[in-house]
């Protein structure tokens, strides 16, 4: 398994990026330095430590209200990856059972859904995320919401699509002849062959979740101050741009890091499980 | 073929039904009077309430309300933005040139870059230069392009001093709307080579900005989906024929690659829609993204429900036509239904 994981670079590096987060997350009120609401009304927009003017005491600067910007960047991690796996766990639950249900039933609970699904995926993801959390208003619980809706159509197209292959092999028609129910045959014969594909997308859906939900942040609909999200961070930054570059940098790397090491494993196992799947992806 | 055309508009009409109560329930759903939020805090006398509530036509059931909506939204008429007291129509047609323009650039540049970075790599498979494509594709499409777009300002605008950061043009240039077009209406401005300068360094950051995850894609898929094709008997077959190599890349298998691309990139309109929305937020692009994002804020629903429903009339339309590019590409798939 092991050796398995090394020859498989994308892989690899995915794990070693997320896996980096991950204990960020975890052991976030151990390793920050400060709260990620400790002002430090002496010390403003201080540079990071390396930098001239830079203090070892803040060792990738302060804020413009004179927050620690490590301990925030740390503190964002468990934020970040909270609103990915909620988000993966709705998207990834509900859109399974729609799928099944879409998959097994040809016929007018095929069609209701997936008709529901083009109207979904009509609305431009973005833009209607950000009308649900205006009408909503803007919270983490909100946020997830909002980025879970839209995520729904892609998994619920590829769990039909998977049933639909596994409905015509041979297995099925023979669990049909034995006068299975069709809740046996969806639930216990097909979805445990649905799965390659759907690990594949849950890994995708985490980078899609954190990068619209730091979008979201960054338009200011996301969690809102002071919890340290990463596009909250960023967008609040934006002032001080041509000032104090590294207060938009650094939270900016954090965002692309982490979703580039979910989108590292996604394309990992699509490889490592079923290199047919490189075309249905 | 009719069968499959009569089908898909089928589908087409469903779905603008769906969103269409989708954008009439959504600003239903918002909590507080709309017209209250309207009148601002102190709110009006009782007179000025049923006036208003008359005037949005709240004051019938919700069905007739609905009707009145879509009979409305088909003759064009998709009501009266509050903030400006323009038709909200009019409104939308007038950001939306800047929309189509940065879009067009954008994916011209992802084409124009992404295409050839993509034969090249299925050609050069397992190299170097296929190891950095498929790297530079990985943190293309990882890219929280709002970042992207600080950093290029911060190289570019703030560092160099080269591009401008906001804006389509110069203000000094004023705005004979032609074609709405800058890049072409610049030429019928008193200096046009200055003009044009002046819209194309306005576009450029943009457009990159813009195009950067579409690129990413494109190089992507035209690899793999030309790496699959020269799989395939018939390359071998044209081989064996004494085809050149060019010949083999070049006409037949990248024709039958080309295929699954254009789907993916029709059907990547959507998220083109989303990165608008934020590159016109962050460039002061005055296009509909930034246009709705304004009206989200200032809760002009008005604004809100007809941008949702233009916008996913547009989707709906790409996807028809990406579809029927599908099938005439493919003529295997003609007797099938969607």
């Amino acid at each position: 398994m092991i050796q398995l994981i090394l020859k498989n670079k994308s892989l690899f590096f995915g794990l070693i990026l997320v896996g980096f987060f991950l204990l960020v997350a975890i052991l976030s009120p151990l390793i920050a330095p400060y709260s990620y609401d400790q002002v430090f009304a002496d010390q403003l927009k201080l540079p990071p430590a390396w930098q001239e003017g830079g203090h070892q005491q803040f060792l990738l600067g302060t804020d413009d209200l004179g927050r620690d910007l490590l301990s925030r960047l740390i503190y964002g991690a468990p934020v970040s990856l909270a609103i990915g796996f909620f988000v993966v766990i709705f998207s990834v639950s509900l859109g399974t059972l729609l799928g099944l249900i879409g998959g097994s039933l040809p016929g007018w609970p095929d069609q209701v859904l997936s008709r529901l699904m083009d109207i979904i995926m009509a609305l431009p993801s973005m833009l209607m995320a950000i009308v649900i959390v205006a009408i909503l208003g803007p919270s983490f619980y909100n946020t997830v919401m909002a980025i879970g809706i839209v995520a729904l159509p892609s998994v619920y197209r590829i769990v039909r699509g998977a049933v639909l292959l596994e409905m015509s092999k041979n297995y099925v028609q023979a669990s049909k002849s034995f006068g299975a129910s069709w809740w046996r045959i969806t639930f216990i014969n097909v979805l445990p062959n649905c799965w390659a594909p759907l690990i594949v997308q849950a890994s995708l859906g985490f980078s899609e979740a954190i990068l619209s939900a730091a979008a979201l942040g960054f338009l200011g609909l996301g969690a809102q101050p002071p919890t340290p999200e990463w596009g909250t961070i960023l967008s609040d930054a934006r002032s001080y741009l041509e000032t104090s570059p590294w207060m938009v940098t650094l939270p900016g790397l954090c965002i692309l890091l982490v979703v580039m090491g979910f989108n590292f494993i996604g394309d990992g196992l699509r490889d490592f499980l079923d290199p047919k799947l490189r075309r249905v992806l | 073929m009719i069968r499959f055309l009569v089908h898909k508009l089928f589908i087409l009409f469903i779905t603008l039904i769906g969103a269409s109560l989708i954008a009439f329930a959504l600003i239903r759903m918002v909590p507080g009077d709309p017209v209250l939020n309207l009148l601002g805090e102190r709110g009006g006398s009782e007179e000025q309430v049923a006036d208003m509530k008359k005037k949005l036509g709240l004051d019938r059931s919700l069905p007739e309300q609905y009707f009145l909506f879509v009979g409305n939204a088909l003759r064009g008429d998709l009501g009266t933005s509050v903030i400006s007291q323009r038709p909200v129509s009019e409104e939308f047609w007038a950001r939306f040139p800047a929309t189509l323009e940065l879009g067009l650039f954008s994916l011209t540049i992802a084409f124009l870059i992404g295409l050839p970075m993509g034969i090249l790599a299925a050609i050069r498979r397992n190299t170097i230069f296929d190891y950095g494509v498929m790297g530079f594709s990985t943190i293309g499409y990882s890219m929280p392009i709002f970042w992207w777009g600080l950093l290029l300002i911060l190289f570019f605008s703030v560092g160099l001093g080269w591009l401008p950061v906001s804006g389509r043009i110069n203000v000094i240039y004023d705005f004979p709307v032609r074609t709405g077009f800058l890049l072409i209406d610049s030429w019928f401005f008193e200096d046009p080579w200055a003009a044009f300068k002046s819209a194309f360094s306005h576009l450029i950051l943009p457009a990159i900005v813009l195009g950067t995850i579409p690129l990413a894609i494109l190089a992507r898929m035209t690899r793999s989906s030309l790496i699959e094709v020269l799989g395939e008997d018939f390359i071998r077959a044209a081989k064996a024929k004494g085809v050149s190599k060019a010949r083999v890349v070049w006409v037949h298998a990248l024709r039958n690659a080309m295929i699954p691309v254009v789907t993916v990139m029709g059907l990547m309109l959507g998220s083109i829609m989303t990165g608008a929305v934020l590159t016109e937020t962050m460039f002061s692009w005055p296009g509909v993204g930034r246009w709705l994002i304004k009206s989200i804020e200032a809760r002009d629903y008005p604004v809100i429900q007809g941008g949702i429903l233009y916008t996913s009339f547009g989707v709906v339309i790409i996807n028809l036509i990406v579809d029927l590019i599908y099938v005439w590409a493919q003529p295997r798939l003609r007797g099938r239904e969607g």
